[in-house]
């Protein structure tokens, strides 16, 4: 029993020590040559560092790191080259999870005690629910990826995404290109749903188009099920919007696939149904038939922003996905880049930094449909011009090009648009 | 009202699964005392070797699928002859909480090891194996889980009633100390059981990553319902488990046309436990007390 117990115990090591060291979700680059990021001198800085806040949550099931990751990633690819006027940017990222009280006492260490001059690239949920009052008291101005819908409530927090608020862009496509005669909205149980279904509930009232709201517990354990009631409740010339995370929508469309539900309803998904991993999961049946909304572009455009977003990650992160995280990222690291360089040294400080960082108005880039800007007033929704794309055989490709996303009252586009 | 009959195939499927799981905490409770929480977790970690051997390394797919059931079972195993006989003469709530730090050891070390962000699929060939019941599509997977908690099922009752080893947990679960004595081999029996709880969680882990999600918090919590069908089958009967089992998977189901009560499906084996915990209570014989 002994010997048997010793190669239980090894067998076991064994296996998970072997699975462990091989699971990798990304093929690693081959290529070494240095991409041309901020001043593109070629030569690495050396001079006093800058440094640079971030924060993302990571905890068991919901981690956001890899949009803090692409900003470092992009930060070292700068600091390579030659950073900012010499200086290169420490970038200091903590981690938080869901407790406020954590991650107000993260954002306080790292603008009193780390003294980092800016909030950049963040992913976090209780920033948004609990940060903003610190950020107010220390005049720090953020922008990140946005995770709960209240990231676009907040006076001091400008998303570089759409984020949920993409469903009323969905609804759009499927009442006026797909002309459809009734909505049925799904969304996965979590705090804050209320207010994606509001979207799409007004959107449809503008519309004259009934909008029939489906709550999905979370974890999803009856895909099929869920497909089935989706159906049902849409009936004949009705559409979905899936608002689900992404791993809510594979399970969900491949469900929908094998029930023969595809053409039974048109379908529309925000942009989580974009990730590369859901698309490479999809079955060929959703060949153009998949409407998903997209805050950026995609991987295969040929863009100077896209290039080299691909060509940093390729170098400095290659286990790192090119997906929305990376995105984010990238555009949080590149803003702070851009403001920095356009500030004499003097005024790199948090107040030169912020004051520039809230001021930042057309900033173009061809990952984004339209030029981002941090915007004024409490309500943000820099990234409210999106475009439409649909899986073909395991990749992406353009579907519809980019357009306005429809002002309803929940998000404030009137109100944003004036005062841009 | 729709069309029902989906969600009733649908139901009976997840049902199955929902049985199989539950089996296992059975089988492990009554030889062994423990109320396994980290039946679920376990499962999952099994499925997410099973995902590495298949996609990272190449392996081929039965061998991908056995590594992984068997990387559930001698974890599962590991434990059992570790901490598990540590514990093994304290009382319940102790024990049970062994498996509480277990599941949240293996949570972190998924989360860790295989990046949480990430969609995975390993869709099992049967899954590929459709055939039409009406206006509901079945999945070969699900006729699969199906059958296999039923077979289990039958061959774990004359198991454990007709053979020496089946005797031996029986015994164990009633006065381990009285079996030592007897000349039972109650270690091999115990590390027997733990392997074979392993296996189910194993099996279970790998058929709800095609029927769920292949996500280690998703299949790790997926232990409630099963927990709740080994509560309804009061830690003992392997029939009633399995009638549990298909019974909290279809009334989940049934639930989902119901726009109003849909939302809260998810709470169907929790309400179920609960109801039947107090009809047992209801039902039970008054003790009389003698001074």
């Amino acid at each position: 029993m002994d010997r048997a117990l010793t190669g239980a115990i090894g067998t076991a090591i064994l296996l998970t020590a072997l699975t462990a060291c091989s699971a990798s979700d990304v093929d690693a680059a081959a290529d070494a040559e240095l991409p041309a990021c901020g001043a593109a001198t070629g030569e690495p800085a050396t001079g006093e560092p800058i440094k640079i806040g971030g924060i993302s949550i990571d905890v068991p099931g919901l981690s956001w790191t890899a949009t803090t990751s692409t900003a470092q990633a992009y930060f070292d690819c700068v600091n390579d080259n030659g950073g900012i006027d010499g200086r290169p940017i420490e970038y200091v990222v903590y981690h938080d999870g869901t407790d406020a009280a954590q991650t107000v006492g993260l954002l306080k260490q790292l603008i009193e005690t780390d003294e980092v001059i800016g909030m950049v690239a963040n992913a976090s949920v209780m920033e948004c629910i609990a940060g903003n009052g610190v950020y107010q008291e220390h005049g720090f101005f953020s922008i990140g990826e946005a995770l709960p819908i209240d990231c676009f409530s907040q006076t001091n927090i400008s998303p570089t995404s759409a984020s949920s608020h993409a469903s009323v862009a969905a609804a759009q496509v499927l009442v006026e290109e797909l002309d459809v005669e009734r909505i049925v909205s799904v969304v996965i149980q979590a705090p804050g749903v209320e207010q994606i279904q509001a979207l799409v509930e007004e959107y449809g009232a503008q519309q004259g188009v009934e909008v029939i709201p489906i709550t999905a517990p979370a974890p999803i354990t009856d895909a099929a099920g869920l497909a089935l009631q989706v159906s049902q409740a849409a009936g004949e010339g009705g559409g979905a919007v899936l608002s689900l995370g992404s791993d809510g929508s594979a399970p969900l469309l491949a469900a929908a696939a094998q029930q023969g539900l595809v053409d039974t309803v048109s379908w529309a998904c925000v942009a989580l149904c974009a990730d590369p991993s859901v698309v490479a999961s999809l079955d060929p049946a959703w060949n153009g038939k998949l409407h998903i909304v997209s805050d950026f572009a995609l991987p295969s455009s040929e863009g100077t922003d896209n290039t080299l977003l691909q060509a940093v990650l390729a170098a400095y992160a290659p286990d790192l996905a090119l997906n929305a995280q990376a995105n984010n990222g990238f555009l949080g690291a590149k803003i702070a880049v851009d403001v920095l360089l356009g500030l004499p040294d003097e005024e790199r400080t948090a107040e030169g930094f912020n004051a520039a960082l809230s001021s930042v108005t057309g900033f173009e880039s061809d990952l984004l449909c339209e030029p981002w800007f941090f915007g004024s007033g409490q309500f943000h929704l820099s990234n409210n011009n999106v475009r439409v794309v649909t899986p073909q055989d395991g990749v992406l490709v353009d579907s519809l090009p980019c357009f306005p996303m429809a002002a309803v009252p929940s998000n404030h586009l009137d109100e944003i648009r004036s005062a841009q | 009202m729709s069309n029902l009959l989906p969600f009733v195939v649908l139901g009976i499927a997840l049902g199955s699964v929902f049985a199989l799981s539950g089996l296992g905490i059975v089988v492990l409770y009554r030889t062994t005392g423990v109320l396994n929480f980290a039946g679920g977790a376990t499962g999952a970690l099994g499925a997410l070797v099973a995902w590495t051997l298949l996609e990272a390394l190449g392996l081929n797919e039965w061998v991908a699928y056995l590594g992984g059931i068997l990387t559930a079972a001698f974890l599962t195993l590991l434990y059992g002859v570790t901490v598990g006989r540590g514990l093994a003469h304290r009382d319940p709530l102790t024990k049970a909480m062994g498996t509480i730090g277990l599941l949240l050891a293996l949570l972190g070390l998924m989360s860790l090891v295989w990046n949480p962000t990430v969609v995975r699929t390993m869709p099992l060939p049967t899954t590929a194996i459709t055939m039409r019941i009406g206006p509901v599509v079945v999945n070969g997977t699900q006729i699969v889980a199906l059958v296999l908690a039923l077979v289990v099922c039958a061959a774990t009752a004359v198991f454990l009633k007709r053979s020496k080893l089946g005797t031996a947990m029986r015994a164990m679960a009633d006065d381990r100390t009285s079996t030592a004595i007897l000349g039972v081999p109650v270690r091999s029996v115990e590390a027997t059981t733990w392997f074979v709880s392993g296996l189910l969680a194993g099996v279970s882990g790998l058929l709800l990553s095609n029927l769920v999600n292949l996500n280690a918090v998703d299949l790790t919590f997926l232990v409630i319902p099963a927990l709740a069908v080994a509560l309804v089958a009061m830690l003992r009967s392997v029939w009633v488990c399995f009638a549990a089992g298909l019974a909290i998977g279809l009334i989940q189901s049934l639930l989902t046309p119901v726009l109003a009560l849909s939302p809260y499906r998810s709470m169907t084996p929790f309400v179920v436990a609960v109801v039947a915990v107090l009809w047992m209570a209801w039902r039970r014989p008054n003790v009389e007390r003698i001074a």
